[in-house]
């Protein structure tokens, strides 16, 4: 773990950390404001990219609502009517943690980004549009939005479980048959133009060769050693530019970020564990593997037995951690930084018509735009560390000790 | 606030997992922070699926002629490095063997000049001393011939003042000399003439 620079993802952290920081600091500021704005509706209309998100929770009961994913969104243009009381207030909207925590996950649909008003339709100007915001992914098994999709039953073991595998595809699924088509024709149309070998032409040429060789000598090189690495860098080449795209899709409108989600870096781990899991048993045998876990115990005496036994459950217990934690960290990386966004540019559409909005706007968009490259960074950081710690763990398990 | 599963399902908002669920519960029973995880196993099976075939596609597909190109470019450098290496050497003792030539070509040529030189000297020399020679030789041969001449003119003009003395004397005497005297007369004023001249 010596390679990753740990400072970076230090300053990642700290900078989220400081940014959520303020945020719950003007909060706590502008809370006594909204209870006003409530009664002050505004038309307003602010920069292209904004899009409304209003509720009327009594009213829409049975839409089956948007949610809009992470990056560019919500701002308000209010078109409020008398019907006022019975709404929740742009705040209790906005700043409310399932709808920001919405925007980052999966969901059945994609939201279009753009201004809408508080019923979800598309409307630039005024009430006039009825497109509906959302691009439904269609379903095999009808989607339900009122049930829940396993069934109880009696025997909850196996009928929780068979009704919970609905194969259903979300949008964090289609995303990632994007990403991986994007990656497959992008590094056929590389291989097409290396495979003779001749001299690199090109910015993306040169660009992603130079990605290839980072991996190539300062990931696999280094960590599996340069006997074994070579049987190995197809794997880690595709974890690497597959994860760097995944993580950068996040960065464009209306897709998301697919490693965001803990199912999904939970399958790349898994492929990972099983990977360091053959390897090393090929390499050292079942027996010899599992053996292999335990390191050599100085010490003699009766304590040798029972302290090799308690060191190796407990290295045992780390391989199963280290496998879980590399999923983790990507997921909460990824879905963190996007949950900042979400925070940001909630809090125009929470000021939306009080007087604050002349300061919340330009400081959210600057504030968004230095978040966003910090993403940018993120993203690299967060591929490059997934594939140095998969290099990591299968050296380590080439190389016993 | 609204009841956090009622949010989710007219949002949209996916939560048909059991960890969903029993979280959502917690949250409820709670009234606590909503949970962030997601966990389905669809998903994760799909996404298993994704990335499993896009490893395997890739590995067929793109790595392999790619790792095996870079491979290929990397040992054409390193030929081609060592071929330059290989002919630079070559260039180089190509040149000093070149240059050792020339070095002896014009030492060559300058001993030739040196010698022609010397040749030419030598021959100026042996011209100048044959010229002075001559020079000597036939003022030499002028100077005796003109002393020559002038001794012939010298005997002519004693043979006849001895000539023209001896009939003088022989008329004064009246005696006739004979020949023989008349001979040894000439001879010995000639040789008295010559003596004094």
């Amino acid at each position: 773990m010596s390679k990753i620079p740990p400072e970076r993802i230090a300053k990642s952290k700290v900078a989220s950390l400081l940014t959520s920081l303020m945020l719950l600091l003007l909060m706590g500021l502008i809370a006594p404001v909204n209870s006003v704005d409530a009664a002050a509706p505004v038309v307003q209309e602010s920069e292209a990219k904004a899009t409304t998100k209003q509720e009327k929770e009594s009213a829409k009961a049975d839409a089956g609502e948007d949610h809009a994913e992470g990056e560019d969104h919500a701002e308000g243009d209010e078109h409020h009517d008398d019907e006022h009381s019975k709404e929740m207030s742009n705040f209790d909207y906005f700043l409310n943690q399932d709808w920001l925590i919405s925007h980052v996950q999966d969901s059945d649909h994609f939201t279009i980004p753009g201004f809408y008003d508080h019923e979800d339709n598309f409307s630039l100007f005024g009430h006039d549009g009825h497109k509906s915001r959302k691009l439904t992914i269609p379903q095999i098994s009808p989607y339900t939005d009122n049930e829940p999709l396993y069934e109880e039953s009696e025997d909850e073991n196996v009928s929780k479980f068979i009704g919970r595998v609905t194969f259903q595809p979300t949008k964090f699924i289609v995303l990632m048959l994007i990403a991986a088509a994007f990656v497959f024709f992008l590094f056929v149309w590389l291989a097409n133009k290396i495979k003779d070998g001749n001299a690199p032409q090109g910015r993306l040429w040169n660009a992603l060769e130079s990605m290839i060789y980072f991996v190539r000598d300062d990931v696999a090189k280094p960590s599996i050693g340069s006997h074994d690495y070579k049987k190995f860098l197809p794997f880690l080449l595709t974890t690497f530019f597959f994860i760097l795209t995944m993580n950068l899709m996040g960065m464009f409108p209306l897709f998301g970020t697919p490693t965001s989600n803990i199912s999904v870096t939970a399958s790349l781990a898994l492929v990972v564990f099983l990977i360091v899991l053959f390897t090393g048993m090929k390499k050292l045998g079942v027996v010899g593997f599992w053996k292999a876990q335990a390191p050599h115990v100085d010490v003699d005496g009766f304590l040798k037995m029972p302290l090799t036994i308690g060191i190796w459950a407990i290295e045992v217990f780390g391989l199963f951690i280290k496998h879980m934690v590399l999923a983790v960290r990507l997921f909460a990386n990824m879905f963190a930084g996007h949950l900042v966004l979400a925070v940001l540019i909630a809090f125009i559409g929470a000021m939306w018509g009080t007087h604050m909005n002349w300061v919340i706007v330009p400081g959210v968009l600057g504030s968004s735009i230095a978040i966003n490259i910090l993403e940018l960074l993120v993203a690299f950081i967060q591929a490059y560390v997934f594939t140095f710690l998969t290099a990591l763990f299968i050296g380590a398990a080439v190389h016993p000790h | 606030m609204l009841p956090l599963y009622r949010v989710c399902h007219e949002r949209g908002v996916l939560m048909n997992t059991d960890l969903l669920v029993e979280l959502n519960a917690m949250v409820l029973a709670s009234g606590e922070a909503a949970p962030a995880l997601q966990f389905r196993v669809d998903t994760l099976l799909f996404s298993l699926l994704i990335f499993v075939l896009l490893i395997l596609l890739l590995r067929k597909f793109a790595w392999t002629p790619i790792i095996e190109g870079l491979e290929k470019r990397e040992s054409g450098i390193a030929n081609n490095i060592n071929d330059a290496q290989t002919a630079n050497d070559k260039a180089k003792a190509l040149l000093a063997q070149y240059e050792q030539q020339i070095q002896a070509a014009r030492d060559e040529a300058s001993a030739l000049v040196a010698e022609a030189k010397q040749d030419a000297q030598r021959a100026r020399e042996k011209i100048l001393a044959e010229a002075g020679d001559e020079a000597q030789r036939q003022r030499d041969k002028a100077v005796a011939e003109i002393k020559a001449a002038k001794d012939e003119a010298v005997r002519e003009l004693a043979e006849r003042s001895v000539d023209s003395a001896v009939s003088l004397a022989g008329s004064l005497v009246g005696k006739e000399l004979t020949t023989d005297d008349h001979q040894q007369l000439i001879e010995q004023s000639l040789e008295r003439f010559a003596q004094s001249s």
